[in-house]
């Protein structure tokens, strides 16, 4: 591979899978407001979706609550004030090092599971005959998913930060000394409810971006077994680059 | 047909050991991996790096008043933690799915049939080359990510705090201990994303669909198998201080 | 001689039980047929007969046995054209066809020797280093052909290679495989939608149906007004 197309590549696929989510964020957004997206099929993804992503949850929640009790720590044991412990893990696990990790194993998973399921009824040709019988494939097949993954995000979200603050706690409490009743003292003394709303809020935004891009890039698979997998593994890259990044547009930009 | 990760596992080191693993494939696998990664896991370990580096330090202030402390914490936090993460949930995404799904097309097309009627374990033609190759490419991987991840951390040091990078980077707090665990969690993240990958690509149902789960299940299958190994190698050097 | 035979054998998918103690018999350069209704389960039975469904009874391959000496055994014996083509889609047709000799470590230059003739007999002389992706349906087809014929099978296996194919190509399809395997001195059995096609060539035809594999006698107009009734 030249240098050029090492370049260009890259390049062509970003600008293709944004414009490709722009376009649907457009039809979905259009349809949502003519109410014309079928709701028991939305709540139907939101449900899938939250018994889809439970075990992940539980998993990521509890490294979530290792690496913020780890961080915490640090500043307990440097200046021996146990009374921050608790805000400062909840800081980090429900409102930055938390929403992050569940919107990479979040986007992971369900952009994954959206692009196959869409590339495979597009390989099959199902989707066309949708079409066929004049149906709108967009409000139908795509609308659904794209409004319930941020739905679906917030539940997890929520039930992740009860578990990664219960392991943080446990995990101060079994290698640190800091009792469960300072670091619940500490988390209702000084805690914000506007960092966990950010924090709720962040998880919606990764739900969203990523369903918008496993969607584009389920409904514009090629045809054929290669042409599926190509398109699940693709949506999981562009979904957990795509919020990466804005993670640190959210996370820089939104200082204060 | 074995089914298990345990099972395969088992008839992946039994062809190590063997030493019957076509190994110019394997370094093809490693190479593939390597440059197919290598952007996607810098880039994901920068921005991911700088944001929890500002985080922490816009913290720090907060309660103490100070940031200068933080850059020896993040440097361990980054060598042990999200670097070894990062590669692996990325090669999870990328390796695991991939391998899944080219498995996949290839029993949904019969070739897995065929290398079974020439008396091949597809494990070994198929699987065996990716799995070492990924081994190798996670090991090669880990410390550029490392250094990317501490550089992110410095530059929004300095363009945030104004801590000078010299203030920041502290390699006195890494300990030999901390690298070596780091390759050590990089390398089983990567032979476990791939194993995995391999396993859902095998038990794929032979059509468009199935190559499809077949990559889903790559995918969570990887990260989950990263999270859960991440959080058991975690306890195993805490409690065996090894190494 | 028998080069193929089966015994005892019982075939299941789920509830559905499509062969209950059934068995088939061929001599050395004897062409059998396999008929059956679509569904019937000829491919099962096909892929049971070289071990990659799980069946009750036995298969014997020039007198080695699954059960005794094991499938792969019989596999080295037997030469299967499944489906698919199933073509190594990362291997030139010459490494495709050449898996079996190299696997049994055969000096490289009598592999290309022997690769080179079957491929020329196949009309694939100009493919020899192009992978599958590159070759048309039938163009694959034959190579698979080749590769399934290259370690000198007693046995050829067919899952009804005609399929979808227009009936001159059929015509031509019929005749390489019928005239290497004559060449070859192997048994072949095949399964079939093309009736007129087998009652022309077969030495034996069986039906497939109700769980049992009926053996037709006589000659082609005998197995016509049999199937009919």
């Amino acid at each position: 591979m030249s240098a050029l197309a090492a370049v260009g590549r890259p390049v062509l696929v970003v600008t293709q899978v944004t414009g490709a989510m722009l376009l649907g964020a457009l039809r979905a957004a259009r349809a949502a407001l003519r109410f014309r997206v079928p709701l028991r099929e939305t709540v139907r993804q939101v449900e899938r979706s939250g018994l889809a992503c439970l075990p992940l949850t539980v998993f990521a929640s509890i490294s979530v609550g290792c690496i913020v009790a780890v961080q915490g720590m640090g500043y307990v044991r440097r200046y021996s004030a146990p009374e921050v412990y608790g805000w400062a893990a909840y800081f980090s696990a429900v409102r930055e090092v938390g929403p992050l990790l569940m919107g990479l194993a979040l986007s992971a998973r369900l952009g994954a599971l959206h692009a196959a399921e869409l590339a495979a009824m597009k390989a099959t040709d199902r989707v066309d005959a949708l079409r066929a019988l004049g149906v709108d494939v967009h409000a139908v097949l795509v609308a659904p998913r794209i409004l319930a993954m941020p739905l679906a995000a917030v539940l997890l979200m929520a039930w992740s930060d009860a578990v990664s603050l219960g392991s943080a706690t446990l995990f101060a409490w079994a290698f640190g000394d800091v009792t469960p009743w300072t670091t619940w003292g500490s988390i209702h003394k000084y805690s914000l409810w506007s960092d966990l709303l950010l924090g709720l809020a962040k998880a919606a935004m990764y739900g969203l971006f990523s369903a918008l891009a496993a969607t584009a890039i389920g409904m514009s698979a090629d045809a054929g077994a290669d042409g599926v997998g190509r398109a699940v593994m693709r949506a999981a890259v562009v979904s957990i680059v795509v919020i990466v990044v804005l993670n640190h547009a959210l996370t820089v930009g939104w200082a204060g | 047909m074995s089914d298990g990760a345990f099972t395969l596992a088992r008839s992946l080191l039994h062809h190590l050991v063997r030493r019957d693993v076509p190994l110019r494939r394997a370094l093809a696998a490693a190479d593939a991996t390597f440059t197919g990664s290598f952007l996607l896991v810098c880039a994901a370990v920068g921005f991911v790096g700088a944001s929890l580096c500002w985080q922490a330090a816009w913290q720090a202030r907060r309660v103490l008043g100070d940031q200068g402390f933080i850059g020896p914490e993040y440097l361990v936090l980054m060598t042990t933690e999200f670097a070894p993460l990062m590669v692996g949930v990325m090669m999870a995404a990328r390796g695991g799915a991939g391998l899944a799904a080219r498995i996949a097309t290839r029993k949904a097309t019969g070739q897995l049939d065929a290398l079974a009627l020439m008396g091949e374990d597809p494990l070994r033609v198929l699987a065996a080359p990716d799995v070492l190759g990924a081994f190798l490419a996670a090991v090669l991987l880990a410390p550029p990510a490392l250094v990317v991840g501490e550089l992110a951390g410095a530059v929004t040091m300095k363009l945030a705090f104004s801590v000078e990078p010299a203030t920041f980077i502290v390699l006195d707090a890494l300990r030999a201990g901390d690298i070596t665990f780091a390759l050590i969690k990089a390398a089983l993240f990567g032979a476990a994303v791939t194993l995995l990958g391999a396993r859902a690509g095998l038990r794929a149902r032979p059509d468009a669909s199935g190559v499809g789960e077949a990559a889903m299940r790559g995918v969570v299958d990887g990260s989950l198998g990263v999270l859960v190994l991440d959080a058991v190698l975690d306890a195993l050097r805490f409690t065996t201080g090894f190494p | 001689m028998t080069a193929l035979a089966a015994a005892g054998l019982v075939l299941r998918a789920g509830p559905r039980v499509f062969l209950d103690g059934a068995g088939l018999a061929l001599a050395a350069g004897e062409v059998g047929a396999l008929v059956g209704a679509a569904g019937c389960g000829k491919s099962l039975l096909v892929r049971a007969l070289c071990g990659l469904y799980p069946s009750e009874g036995e298969v014997r391959v020039n007198g080695v046995s699954s059960r005794a000496d094991g499938w792969e055994a019989v596999r080295a014996r037997t030469g299967v054209l499944l489906g698919a083509p199933g073509l190594l889609d990362d291997l030139t047709v010459l490494d495709n066809v050449a898996w079996r000799l190299r696997r049994q470590r055969l000096p490289e230059d009598q592999v290309r020797t022997r690769v080179g003739g079957l491929l020329d007999e196949f009309g694939l002389g100009d493919a020899v280093g192009k992978i599958p992706a590159e070759l048309s349906g039938g163009m694959q087809r034959r190579a698979a052909l080749a590769r399934a014929l290259v370690s000198q099978p007693a046995v050829l296996i067919l899952d009804d290679p005609t399929a979808g194919l227009d009936p001159v190509t059929t015509t031509g399809v019929v005749q390489l495989i019928l005239g290497a395997a004559r060449g070859r001195g192997a048994a072949v059995l095949w399964t079939t939608h093309d009736l007129a096609g087998v009652a022309a060539r077969a030495h034996r035809v069986w039906v497939m149906r109700g769980g049992r594999l009926d053996a037709l006698a006589g000659d082609a107009g005998g197995w016509a007004a049999e199937l009919a009734a």
